[in-house]
């Protein structure tokens, strides 16, 4: 369907360890991060936040990865859309790239406009063949020019369209399969997503390559209730990326570690932003959830050895 | 831009489909025309919430660049202008950074708002903000090259301007609007009166003065090229040698130039 990458598929080469707990960078707390130098394992940097401009965003991104390794995230690659890819917008990113020092350079299987207009948000893609074969080209496209794999990422969306043939996982394995992209595993996405379209988070998860996880986010959400059809409340969900996260995130985030997604971890907050060492301590709340996943992963591997399991000795000391 | 052939099924459902986020055609075909999956939530619900989040982002986006206009206005007035604004000018850039740089020329249109020309004159010092901040400010001027200046070289000497720096001309003291807003002191539209006001970054700090008119017009021949020693020529009124010293140092100090050149 497509050509192969002439890159390896493996992870991209980074300084960020698996598993360690990051935090999204915002600009109200560029002055505590200099003043204080919190302990913190990595930063995500919004790349969109950092191109078009020659000026103060830059200077503060500069003294702040002098410190910490970074990873870029960005939301306006559009590689959905049918418009041309947008060289440019991917010759900055390069350069981008290159200032920081990032691990590697994420964006959503998404697209943000159409016809040279821009609508600033992420919209669905229908899970069809033929927006397979589309993305997937582009995705080639974009990687040449970046001469490292993307890592896309699952987003959150409030419709899916009618003419999809495949699921959404098996739309993202399948581009993950064409391409050799990593994969952005938005924890929260995949939950807001299960309420709003009515499907197993925990099933969605098993199939997924998690082998291929470059990065998890965590983050908040909103619950709304609107109008239903037959006039009773139906609630949805949308990923505001405000508050803490929610239990039944943290659940499907330790299902997904204990499945094998072992890859550095990050929290986004965007709406109404607390002080730096609020949004940093419900990003360390992310470890404890490791640990039991990782316990419960011995558990699980341990349960599937029955041979080996016997050769130990049982609690009362008998053969 | 890299060669492309758009699947015709993806694309008239991207179309179809931002036609309703944007606002360009009504929601209520959604489900009928079954692109959309309903369930619990009906499908025209559905796109709808694409469609407030494409208005409110953008809203939030100029009421980021725009905060003193949206207090003139008031939270109402501010929003249906915002409104406005976008159906006319959809962004035309993947980057937000630089989409509000029409809003001070679309209030300043004849019969749009009233005291339209205050506000189009406060929008302009507020997005001269903006500008300031992503601006390179990397380079400021080295005091000693100007000391350094031989006799000869004075007459053809002359600073160039900061890309950090704008110089605004006006009509309404939008400067000293701007600074009661910023001390939540602000009141009603001020009077006319002619005046300027000069913004600049240097460093993390961005620096606003307000200039009486002797002063606007030396910093403007300044920044349109004029040599430094003819430019001060022009000067009238400044007041003794000692106002322009204090003036020019201040100048310096906020970083409005960057180097010197000769002609």
């Amino acid at each position: 369907m497509t050509t192969a990458p002439s890159w390896s598929t493996s992870a991209p080469a980074t300084r960020i360890p698996a598993l360690a707990i990051g935090v999204g960078l915002r600009s109200n707390h560029y002055e505590h991060i200099l003043r204080e130098s919190p302990d913190v394992a990595w930063f995500e940097v919004l790349s969109d936040n950092y191109m078009h401009t020659r000026g103060r965003p830059l200077a503060f991104l500069d003294r702040i990865t002098a410190r910490y390794p970074v990873a870029l995230h960005g939301v306006g690659l559009s590689i959905g859309s049918v418009d041309p890819l947008d060289r440019a917008y991917l010759d900055e990113l390069c350069v981008l790239r290159e200032r920081t020092g990032a691990g590697w350079v994420s964006d959503h299987i998404a697209w943000t406009g159409v016809n040279g207009k821009h609508g600033h948000d992420l919209y669905p893609v229908p899970f069809t063949e033929e927006c397979l074969r589309h993305i997937a080209r582009r995705v080639l496209q974009a990687q040449d020019i970046l001469d490292a794999p993307l890592v896309l990422e699952n987003p959150s969306t409030y419709l899916q369209f009618a003419g999809s043939t495949l699921s959404e996982p098996e739309f993202i394995a399948a581009l993950l399969e064409e391409t050799g992209a990593g994969l952005l595993l938005d924890v929260n996405n995949v939950y807001v997503n299960a309420v709003n379209h009515g499907f197993d988070p925990f099933a969605y998860l098993r199939q997924l390559p998690l082998g291929r996880v470059v990065q998890l986010h965590l983050a908040g959400h909103s619950v709304v209730a609107a109008p239903g059809p037959d006039g009773q409340s139906a609630t949805h969900l949308i990923d505001t990326h405000a508050g803490p996260v929610a239990p039944e995130v943290w659940a499907l985030f330790e299902e997904a570690v204990c499945l094998g997604a072992r890859a550095p971890v990050l929290l986004e907050w965007d709406a109404e932003i607390p002080s730096f060492d609020r949004v940093h301590a419900e990003a360390l709340r992310a470890r404890e959830h490791i640990d039991r996943a990782l316990a419960a992963a011995g558990r699980r591997r341990g349960e599937r050895s029955p041979r080996l399991a016997a050769r130990q000795p049982s609690a009362g000391g008998a053969p | 831009m890299t060669s492309h052939s758009q699947p015709r099924g993806v694309g008239a459902l991207q179309r179809w489909f931002f036609e309703r986020v944007t606002g360009a055609a009504d929601v209520t075909d959604a489900g009928e025309e079954r692109a959309v999956l309903g369930g619990e939530l009906p499908a025209q619900a559905r796109v709808d919430i694409y469609r407030r989040a494409y208005a409110a982002r953008l809203i939030e986006c100029l009421a980021d660049d725009y905060p003193a206009v949206a207090h003139v206005l008031g939270a109402s007035a501010f929003e249906m202008t915002c409104r406005a604004f976008i159906a006319s000018n959809p962004p035309p850039s993947a980057s937000l950074n630089f989409y509000g740089a029409p809003f001070a020329a679309f209030c300043g249109a004849p019969g749009r708002l009233p005291e339209g020309g205050f506000v189009a004159e406060l929008a302009r010092l507020e997005w001269a903000l903006v500008e300031v901040i992503h601006a390179d400010a990397e380079m400021t001027l080295d005091p000693t090259k100007l000391a350094a200046a031989t006799e000869d070289e004075r007459p053809r000497l002359r600073l160039v301007p900061s890309p950090a720096l704008r110089v605004l001309r006006c009509d309404y003291p939008v400067h000293r609007y701007y600074q009661q807003f910023v001390e939540h002191a602000a009141v009603g539209v001020p009077e006319r009166v002619a005046c300027g006001v000069a913004v600049c970054r240097r460093g993390d700090d961005v620096w606003r003065f307000g200039l009486e008119p002797v002063w606007l017009d030396l910093l403007e021949r300044i920044r349109d090229g004029a040599p430094l020693e003819s430019a001060l020529g022009a000067l009238e009124g400044a007041g003794d040698g000692e106002a322009l010293q204090r003036t020019f140092s201040e100048w310096v100090s906020a970083g409005f130039f960057a180097d010197v050149a000769m002609d």
